[in-house]
């Protein structure tokens, strides 16, 4: 139980006010920006070692309140035990009678909390379940207090409790959890039933319209059978997906959400699920079907790399305001700028032609004697010229969305990270076997020498598969996180490295393309996962299953079944001390 | 169409009654201890049959969190039945049972079939609200009143089944009324928001006009 005078304390402590110069501000805010931008580009396998630093620090940049407590350097236990002394004042009695009735509604979602969110990281293994219940309740209770206009939301019993576990530390979670808080819409969580309902319909109604703008096909069909976005759409936005989607997996979302992505990013990994299940959608006839469909495709981004590729090339920033864009143009009526937007793109494509024809003409490949050649080439470029100068006010009335430089940052990092992730050098070493059929030598390289380095900064396990996506049981096995290591090394103290070793699992496996068949990946993906890394594959549940559902080849899958059991009973006796949550 | 009768009906009441679990118990035959919290809405087809007939019910769960109402009133705009659930262990839900009602017949005609179940029966020893009471406010109220529990199935399929023999009733009702015309039954139902526009106090005739009908 924690008691509620306790809750002032921990946000005292929490939100300790440190020394900011108000001068500082626009560094702050180039400092603020640049640590966004690192949390989107950052290459995973770097990012597990530095993402509680990091989330921190974005969370209470981010955070105008927690950061204008701090700028004010005012005591801020004070204020609030203040605040909270004036509401007893006022209400009384019934300001308590709230207070219990908020107790009362988190402690019986707290029991309805999925296990895996709570054993996630398995820092807490040498104690109780309960204990960690209880801290996640008493985040929830400060959050509440923090926040009086949102109180608790059923749904971020889900986030809280994901928090606590990736970052191990009460504090430097309820910051992070408050900087996530910011970064989501004001109203999604907040208390008043009409501004919740309108809120969550608008951001029902843009994701919709995005659907239906960018697969038109898909959105007829889906209303067709009548599809309602109530069915998955909170479950996966009001969480943010944790419990929906795997740690590591949900993890690499919130370095997006926390990072330049901003909620857009969750709704657009919304958007990607659905267009990846888009032909299998296609074929169902019945809501339950489509919801069904919706949940295991979702179920199947498992690894931070897919995130990745998701948010950055299946559905990117552009295309997503692109898709808004032309909603919304459609919205109001003008279809011309379809229409108008095709002619730009003709018309950029003749005078181009007209250019390249002029030079052509220029060249010394023609006759530059020949007062045909050259009369020629005047009326080449003038013809371009001239449709130049009609394209250029065109354009300034409907600009085309390019890709920002940002963007496109991000997505020339890509293939830098699924190269770190895919790399197969030092395989050959026997470390390999040792810490994890999914790790490749390099990164078990780096992860010794980081651990020789910093023995206190690394995590003590990588990260755990979440246990929800169904899968037989020898696939769990062969999931499982290696084994070298102590249950108590990651006590409740450990301040905030929880949340590293995304280590290798599934990282190889990320480079197969997306599952739906229909993703919409712009680019196929550029490698095939080396030979080595082939036999690491098959040993990931999640990235196989689809890929058995969809060959349906029976002889093919008996084949791999009996490989993965087979590689499930030489995993079996690899790791010592296997995760209790697991088995 | 493999049913001759296709109900809509919606799950409401507080947070924790047990809405999830009942929905389960009847669609799956299952219960699990690890349930976790709904958020959004959730829904499910059963089909069973009633008085040899096959009824389809499309069931919807939704959240029970106060916060949530706007959302849920959404759901039994369109319904044929309401589900009200409480659990017995939980006096705060039972009280809040009045408000639900409230809550619904704002939205809803007089005519949709309501039935009020106490959840968790078989937690005996744990319970805050006697039989003897809840259905005494059932009385009050006018609908039926079942105890049930999810987790051993009692009377979970009878409280089903109790819904739709009532709306069967109900339905070959208005069907008898409406025989005369097509539009008869049109008429009804172009009624029914007429009534709901003129306030709650003219609701209770109007709605019984239309149940004669």
């Amino acid at each position: 139980m924690a008691d509620l005078m306790g809750a002032p304390a921990l946000v005292a402590a929490a939100v300790r006010p440190r020394p900011v110069p108000v001068e500082a501000d626009g560094a702050r805010d180039f400092l603020r920006r640049t640590a966004e931008y690192t949390a989107a580009c950052l290459p995973i396998t770097l990012m597990e070692y530095c993402r509680p630093t990091l989330w921190l620090w974005l969370a209470s940049s981010a955070n105008p309140s927690l950061g204008g407590r701090r700028a004010g350097g005012a005591s801020s236990s004070g204020r609030e035990s203040e605040a909270g002394g004036e509401d007893a004042l006022e209400a009384g009695a019934q300001s308590q009678k709230r207070q219990q009735h908020l107790q009362s509604e988190i402690l019986k979602d707290l029991a309805r909390t999925p296990e895996s969110l709570l054993v996630a990281a398995g820092l807490f293994e040498g104690t109780e379940s309960r204990v960690q219940r209880a801290t996640v309740e008493r985040l929830l209770m400060t959050f509440a207090h923090h926040r009086p206009d949102v109180g608790y939301c059923q749904g971020l019993n889900f986030v809280a409790a994901l928090l606590l576990c990736v970052l191990g530390n009460e504090h430097s979670a309820f910051v992070v959890f408050c900087g996530l808080m910011s970064k989501l819409p004001e109203e999604m969580f907040c208390s008043d039933p009409e501004r919740l309902a309108s809120c969550r319909l608008a951001l029902q109604d843009r994701v919709w319209r995005a659907l239906a703008a960018d697969r038109p096909r898909l959105a007829a069909h889906l209303d067709s059978i009548g599809l309602d976005l109530n069915l998955f759409l909170p479950r996966w936005l009001t969480t943010v997906f944790s419990g929906v989607l795997s740690v590591p997996a949900t993890v690499r979302l919130w370095d997006h959400v926390l990072g330049a992505g901003g909620h857009g990013a969750a709704v657009r990994l919304a958007l990607a699920i659905v267009l990846r299940a888009e032909a299998k959608l296609m074929q169902c006839s019945e809501m339950g079907d489509v919801v069904e469909e919706l949940a295991l495709a979702a179920s199947q981004v498992s690894t931070a790399a897919d995130i990745d590729r998701m948010l950055l090339r299946e559905m990117p920033p552009w295309r997503f305001e692109r898709a808004e864009e032309r909603a919304a143009a459609a919205a109001a009526g003008s279809g011309s700028t379809v229409f108008i937007q095709l002619m730009c793109v003709l018309a950029s494509g003749w005078a181009l032609l007209q250019g390249v024809l002029g030079a052509v003409s220029a060249s010394r490949f023609c006759k530059l004697s020949s007062r045909r050649w050259h009369r020629r080439r005047s009326r080449h470029l003038l013809r371009g010229w001239i449709i130049l100068a009609l394209l250029i006010p065109l354009c300034l009335r409907h600009p085309p969305r390019l890709p920002r430089i940002s963007h496109l940052a991000e997505q020339a990092l890509l293939p830098l990270d699924s190269w770190f992730e895919s790399t197969d050098l030092g395989r050959t070493g026997a470390t390999a076997s040792t810490a994890s059929p999914a790790r490749s030598g390099l990164q078990v390289r780096w992860h010794s020498v980081v651990r020789r380095a910093f023995p206190a900064f690394l995590p003590p396990e990588p990260w755990p598969r979440s246990k929800k996506t169904s899968s037989p049981p020898g696939e769990v096995l062969c999931d499982e996180p290696p084994g070298p290591k102590d249950p108590d090394i990651g006590g409740p103290d450990t301040d905030g490295h929880g949340g590293s070793g995304s280590g290798g699992d599934g990282e190889s496996g990320g480079d197969r393309p997306g599952p739906g068949g229909g993703s919409s990946g712009p680019l196929p993906d550029s490698k095939a996962p080396p030979a080595a890394s082939q036999s690491q594959i098959q040993s990931q549940s999640q990235s196989q299953s689809p890929a058995a559902r969809l060959n349906e080849d029976a002889h093919l899958r008996a084949q791999q079944v009996q490989k993965r059991s087979e590689q499930a009973l030489r995993l079996r006796s690899a790791p010592p001390g296997a995760k209790p949550g697991l088995a | 169409r493999d049913y001759d009768h296709l109900f809509k009906l919606v799950l409401i009441g507080d947070s924790g009654a047990g809405k999830s679990c009942l929905l389960l118990r009847f669609a799956d035959d299952a219960f699990t201890e690890s349930y976790i919290t709904t958020i959004g809405v959730d829904f499910r087809f059963k089909t069973i049959p009633v008085d040899k007939k096959t009824i389809k019910l499309q069931i919807w769960d939704t959240a029970g969190q106060e916060r949530f109402r706007t959302i849920t009133s959404a759901y039994y705009r369109g319904a044929d039945g309401i589900i009200l659930v409480y659990d017995i262990c939980d006096r705060e839900s039972f009280a809040h049972v009045d408000e639900w009602l409230n809550e619904v017949n704002r939205y809803v005609n007089e005519s949709t079939c309501k039935i009020l179940i106490g959840n968790k029966c078989d937690m005996e020893s744990e319970r805050q609200v006697s039989t003897e009471e809840a259905k005494k406010k059932a009385d009050d109220l006018g609908i039926a009143y079942i105890e049930c529990s999810a987790k051993e199935a009692t009377n979970v399929e009878q409280a089903f089944q109790m819904m739709s023999a009532e709306l069967i009733e109900k339905r070959q009702k208005q069907g008898a009324g409406g025989r005369s015309g097509p539009s008869a039954g049109g008429g009804v139902g172009l009624l029914q928001p007429k009534n709901r526009e003129a306030g709650k106090g003219s609701c209770g005739g109007l709605g019984s006009c239309g149940g004669g009908d």
